[in-house]
């Protein structure tokens, strides 16, 4: 107990409650300072910074291909987007052309772990709202999207698979097998998962009219992403700035209403089906061919680069500046940490004990925050 | 009266270590175990598909419980940085007498990828003694089931 630093805690005047950042577990540690007056939250501040691994500083005089597997770990929930950025900047400026084929391997795995990512936030929405079935049911559905992405990757979380130029294997006769098997059994699944969120009287009673985020917060604090389309703002990257195929295949964006949290919970459940349909056009359409252009003068590039996509969080924008084939400056744009200052805009007025399904109920990667 | 009661706790001592109770207690622990986590990062989504039902840890006795006082080992996963550090020594001091602690994942064991980092501690090893290491970046599901089996089989 000595090592523990009490007085820094104490000096800070004007909280009452300390939540400390190891309460959380499975992944969460953000500490959350806490003002009330009469029961009611008015004041609230993050504490954050427990997770800083330095990569920006880390990948400076890298080569190019040698810096994917440490962008990879920016995100932990989907960690495929954080390179797709990263290898889209490269391509735009340095003018490589990307196969077709790559292209369309590229958007069905971006959609796959956009559904692990979103179902990964339903699990801990089960957690903190206590329904423990619907958290098993969750993680079922999770573990078959993951070794979807294992089949076609080689890894579950961290795959190190999109390359400068295109990807770095083709996808295998069983993995396509084993997608048709997924597709026809997860539609009927994720109905169930639906029942349990949406038509359970408990979970939207409490959710409903809980932790609103005002248009004009999240237009000051730059939200993007699921939370800004549930205020109802129409705003999303892969049809305002098309990448990839996205221009080609035909789907729909989900938009709430309020901006509380049961919009936020509905946005996501539509991602997640608007996504299963952008899979299935995607290997409906996939052409044959090669999968990846080889640049043989990769070393001698120089040049300032900047990109941005639709992560599962938000948008994900990277500034990438290149000397001779070496990286010198990378700066990463995250979107969780805006979703972190918007939580504590949003938690205003609410009571104690609804912090912790608010804070879920933004779906922060603190991994992305910190870096 | 001092040196009697000296005596008194130096006997009831020997006796928790070399008796029945010890044996019972042991016995307890090889069916199941409790397990307090400190994740950080990817490896925290792993342990948490732990839970779910593909790879059912409750089969084997294995709970996670919500405080270190409950716990007869403490799991530390995932990059541990400076700011970190005082939390994980404050954990480990709440922690019961006899303190296990099993390192998850590489950033665990020596840093991992992060190794150059300023920010990042190089390991556990440096704070504390580790009684397991399980490799892997971050590790498959298996790998820690696996694991904590070996530590349960420890005590038959």
């Amino acid at each position: 107990m000595e090592n523990r630093k009490i007085k820094d805690y104490e000096e800070i005047e004007g909280y009452d409650i300390y939540i400390e950042p190891q309460f959380r577990p499975f992944g969460f540690p953000v500490g959350l300072y806490i003002a009330l007056k009469d029961g009611v939250i008015i004041n609230i501040k993050p504490e954050f910074g427990y997770l800083t691994t330095g990569v920006e500083k880390v990948v400076e005089g890298m080569e190019i291909d040698k810096a994917i597997p440490f962008i990879d770990r920016v995100d932990s929930s989907s960690a495929i987007s954080p390179e797709l950025t990263y290898c889209i900047g490269l391509e735009k400026t340095f003018k490589i052309d990307v196969p077709l084929r790559a292209k369309f391997i590229r958007t069905a795995l971006c959609e796959l772990s956009r559904i692990s990512s979103h179902l990964l936030w339903l699990t801990r929405l089960a957690n903190v709202l206590g329904i423990n079935n619907a958290l098993h049911y969750c993680l079922r559905e999770r573990e078959e999207v993951l070794h979807l992405i294992e089949l076609a990757t080689g890894s579950r979380l961290t795959p190190n698979f999109i390359r400068v130029g295109g990807v770095a294997s083709n996808l295998s006769p069983r993995f396509i097998e084993e997608f048709r098997k997924f597709f026809r059994s997860f539609r009927k699944n994720f109905n169930m998962l639906k029942t349990f969120f949406l038509e359970n009287e408990l979970v939207v009673n409490r959710l409903n009219n809980l932790g609103v985020l005002i248009e004009e917060d999240a237009k000051n604090l730059a939200i993007t992403g699921p939370n800004l389309r549930a205020l109802g703002i129409k705003k999303d990257v892969r049809i305002d700035d098309t990448y990839g195929i996205y221009d080609e295949i035909s789907f729909k964006i989900p938009v709430g209403e309020k901006g509380d949290s049961l919009d936020r919970c509905i946005v996501r459940m539509g991602e997640i089906e608007q996504s299963t349909s952008i899979i299935s056009q995607a290997f409906y359409k996939m052409p044959e061919g090669e999968i990846r252009t080889y640049t043989e003068d990769i070393n001698q590039f120089s040049g300032n680069t900047r990109s941005h996509i639709e992560c599962p969080h938000g948008e994900l924008a990277m500034e990438i500046s290149i000397d001779e084939g070496k990286i010198t400056k990378l700066r990463i744009k995250s979107p969780s940490y805006n979703n972190l200052l918007a939580f504590s805009r949003a938690v205003l007025g609410e009571s104690v004990e609804d912090v912790e399904v608010i804070l879920t109920s933004f779906d922060i990667c603190v991994c992305e925050v910190d870096k | 009266m001092k040196i009697l009661l000296r005596k008194m706790v130096h006997k009831v001592r020997n006796f928790k270590k070399f008796s029945l109770f010890n044996k019972l207690t042991n016995w307890v622990k090889s069916t199941s175990i409790n397990i307090y986590c400190f994740t950080s990062g990817c490896c925290g989504n792993e342990i948490l598909a732990i839970l779910g039902p593909l790879y059912d840890s409750e089969r084997w006795g294995i709970n996670f419980v919500s405080s270190p006082e409950r716990a007869d080992v403490i799991m530390v996963s995932g990059t541990i940085t400076e700011k970190m550090k005082p939390i994980l020594e404050d954990l480990y001091n709440s922690f019961g007498n006899e303190k296990v602690l099993i390192a998850v994942g590489s950033c665990a064991i020596n840093g991992g990828p992060f190794y150059k980092s300023d920010f990042v501690l190089k390991g556990v090893k440096e704070i504390f003694n580790v009684d397991l290491y399980v490799p892997g970046c971050p590790p498959r599901p298996e790998a820690i089931i696996n694991a904590i089996l070996k530590y349960k089989d420890h005590f038959k």
